[in-house]
């Protein structure tokens, strides 16, 4: 993602030791009525500004690109710097084949919202979820 | 969402008014388009007017022109003279699973809220000028 290759993120390891530490095979389906044995997992991705969970990974179906960000100096809008700047960085995608591009705002960043609005981008088919631990 | 008439009615004007900035428009013609009464309308008209998004002309045949700028008028601008998005919670005791239902519908309206807000009248021109298959969606 991002023109970095993620060759394995160990998923496969990890679940290799958590079914041996588990005595899966050992237990599943042996546990008697009202008793089960389940297994979850997750991941995120490292190192990048903000985490990337549903697209750009290799499992991913379409490639994507993210505008993580964007600025255009208050004193030097409403003059299509930032149409011309997320314009090169579609650019930039298509040479790549990459045929979507994604952001991700807070719902009250009300202008830079309208900006990517005005850019023709449509709510994506995704919800952020998270929760306070 | 739903929106009631009265908005639905504003917003279809306002986008008439700013398709066309500086042309004047008949009461009339609006209505007729969009199979409203005159007295509706007005009724309507009067409202966006008080706002500042639209100026009436007088004299014979009167009417009203756009006034707003399309670029910063919002489409929230619009729907929050005629109706709240998102009406508030009631006061007074709530039970516990009352509370639970309002939070998820605060929710949505939060949303609701978001997505009118990000929309100026001028993206709103756009997507409706777009061709069907709107780029970037789908596969």
């Amino acid at each position: 993602m991002n023109g970095l290759q993620v060759n394995s993120c160990g998923l496969g390891e990890c679940l290799d030791r958590v079914e041996e530490a588990s005595q899966w095979k050992k237990r599943k389906g042996k546990l008697g009525a009202g008793r089960g044995l389940g297994m979850a997992c997750s991941h995120y991705v490292s190192g990048a500004a903000k985490p990337v969970h549903w697209t750009g990974e290799p499992h991913a179906t379409a490639p994507c690109g993210w505008v993580f960000g964007l600025g255009v100096r208050p004193g030097a809008r409403l003059r299509g710097t930032g149409t011309r700047l997320l314009e090169a960085m579609c650019a930039a995608f298509r040479r790549r084949r990459v045929t979507t591009v994604r952001t991700l705002l807070a719902r009250d960043n009300a202008l830079v919202l309208a900006f990517f609005r005005s850019q023709g981008m449509m709510a994506a088919p995704f919800i952020a979820l998270e929760r306070e631990l | 969402v739903k929106l009631q008439k009265n908005t639905l009615l504003a917003l279809y004007g306002m986008l008439e008014f700013a398709a066309q900035p500086g042309r004047q428009f008949a009461t009339a013609e609006i209505a007729h388009k969009y199979g409203a009464s005159l007295h509706h309308l007005a009724k309507v008209l009067g409202r966006l007017r008080r706002a500042g998004l639209v100026s009436a002309a007088r004299g014979a045949g009167g009417g009203y022109r756009f006034s707003g700028n399309a670029k910063r008028v919002t489409l929230l601008d619009v729907v929050a003279l005629f109706e709240a998005v998102g009406a508030k919670a009631p006061r007074g005791p709530r039970r516990e699973l009352e509370r639970a239902v309002d939070q998820v519908l605060a929710e949505i309206d939060e949303t609701a809220r978001a997505t009118f807000g990000s929309i100026t009248l001028e993206t709103m021109l756009k997507i409706a000028r777009r061709p069907k298959a709107a780029p970037g969606r789908g596969s």
